[in-house]
């Protein structure tokens, strides 16, 4: 009696599209002091997608190297207060090999009274 | 006499482009043993990667991302003292050596530790007569008055035959330790040669007589190995530059050690060990 094996091989595919995001960092990055891509190269590739919407600041940190941020954030708050918040809550999640994105979304609320 | 940047500096040196992958040039640092590269952006000189760079950061980094030498000039005809100097206050690893502002090598701090390693005295760890020169040429430079104390052991070759060359050496590390204790920090001091030790002192020459004569007494006072008796002479030259005249300043200072040289064989037959040679304006000197 005679036997049959079979055997077959295939594949499954499964794909996911979604609008490329612009640009992809969005409004800010903490860029660990030992990351895979360091502040000069992330500013190279923002200013190659959007060119001169995004500034480097290099902080005085023991895990964070920079920051790249939006410019049209410190038109909303101050720098040196952008800055100091993006630390404060950056290096509870940062580490030195890490880059973390950031999405900051500023509503400003006023309330004024006027003389009638 | 003085050894210049020009002479010890690596003028095939290899430069990285700013955005090369710290990977690749890992890899080009272990094929040609090479451990600081200058880096270029547009081919201008923007930075220095260093060995540590190297070790520290992510291979996927770009050279621009990890260098973190700042980039230093110094002038071909420097001394190799003052690249040392230069390297120790500038916290990097490369200078970039010039000639008439246009980059003509490098020197790094393996190649100038290398070199240095030359200029100091096995036996009693002072610094050869090289860095003498190079601090005596800087002070005069700066306008300074300087004087030489040149130390000349007496009967030190009978010594020698007497006790043997160990016990001579032993004796010579004894008095290089005398000196270096009692030598104030503005002072420099080096082994000369053989049994001659000098001391360049940034003061006019009659100021520092006193000095020599504490230094001679110290020695003559001091308890030697095998109980050996042991004296030294010093000869003093000493003063300062007209600021308007144009001399060979590296000229001026090889005829003031002649001359305190001399002063201190003369010093032998005195009672006190001490002949002052010179004093005055030194680039009138004409030996």
């Amino acid at each position: 009696m005679s036997k049959s094996i079979h055997s077959a091989k295939k594949a499954e595919i499964t794909m996911r599209l979604a609008e490329f995001e612009m640009p992809p960092m969005q409004d800010a990055l903490i860029v660990g002091r030992r990351a895979p891509i360091g502040p000069e190269a992330a500013r190279r590739m923002v200013d190659i997608l959007s060119p001169g919407q995004y500034e480097i600041i290099k902080v005085d940190h023991p895990v964070i190297e920079a920051l790249v941020v939006r410019k049209a954030l410190f038109n909303m708050l101050p720098h040196e207060k952008l800055v100091a918040l993006l630390l404060d809550e950056g290096e509870k999640v940062a580490n030195e090999p890490t880059i973390v994105k950031a999405q900051v979304n500023i509503v400003l609320q006023v309330s004024k009274s006027i003389d009638l | 006499m003085m050894r210049k940047v020009s002479e010890i500096m690596i003028k095939d040196y290899i430069t990285i482009d700013s955005l090369w992958g710290i990977r690749r040039i890992q890899d080009i640092a272990e094929e040609t043993g090479v451990e600081c590269f200058p880096v270029t952006d547009n081919g201008r000189i923007i930075g220095v990667l260093t060995r540590n760079d190297l070790i520290k950061a992510h291979p996927n980094r770009i050279a621009l991302d990890a260098m973190s030498g700042a980039v230093k000039y110094i002038e071909h005809d420097e001394s190799i003292w003052k690249a040392k100097e230069a390297l120790d206050a500038k916290d990097t690893d490369m200078l970039l050596v010039t000639r008439e502002n246009e980059v003509v090598g490098v020197i790094t701090r393996q190649a100038l530790n290398y070199e240095l390693g030359k200029h100091v005295d096995l036996l009693t760890c002072l610094n050869k007569s090289d860095y003498i020169y190079y601090k005596a040429v800087e002070l005069l430079r700066q306008g300074s008055e300087i004087s030489i104390v040149f130390f000349d052991v007496n009967n030190f070759g009978y010594i020698n035959k007497e006790l043997g060359h160990a016990i001579g050496d032993k004796i010579l590390k004894e008095i290089a330790l005398l000196l270096k204790e009692n030598t104030p920090d503005e002072a420099y001091l080096c082994r000369y040669g053989g049994d001659e030790f000098v001391l360049l002192i940034a003061c006019c020459a009659e100021d520092c007589k006193a000095f020599a004569e504490k230094l001679i007494r110290t020695i003559k006072d001091h308890e030697f190995s095998q109980n050996t008796t042991v004296n030294v002479s010093a000869g003093i030259a000493g003063g300062r530059r007209r600021g308007s005249r144009k001399t060979d300043i590296s000229k001026t200072v090889s005829d003031l050690i002649n001359i305190a040289s001399l002063a201190s064989t003369r010093a032998k037959m005195e009672t006190n060990n001490l002949v002052l040679g010179f004093c005055g304006f030194i680039d009138e000197i004409a030996i």
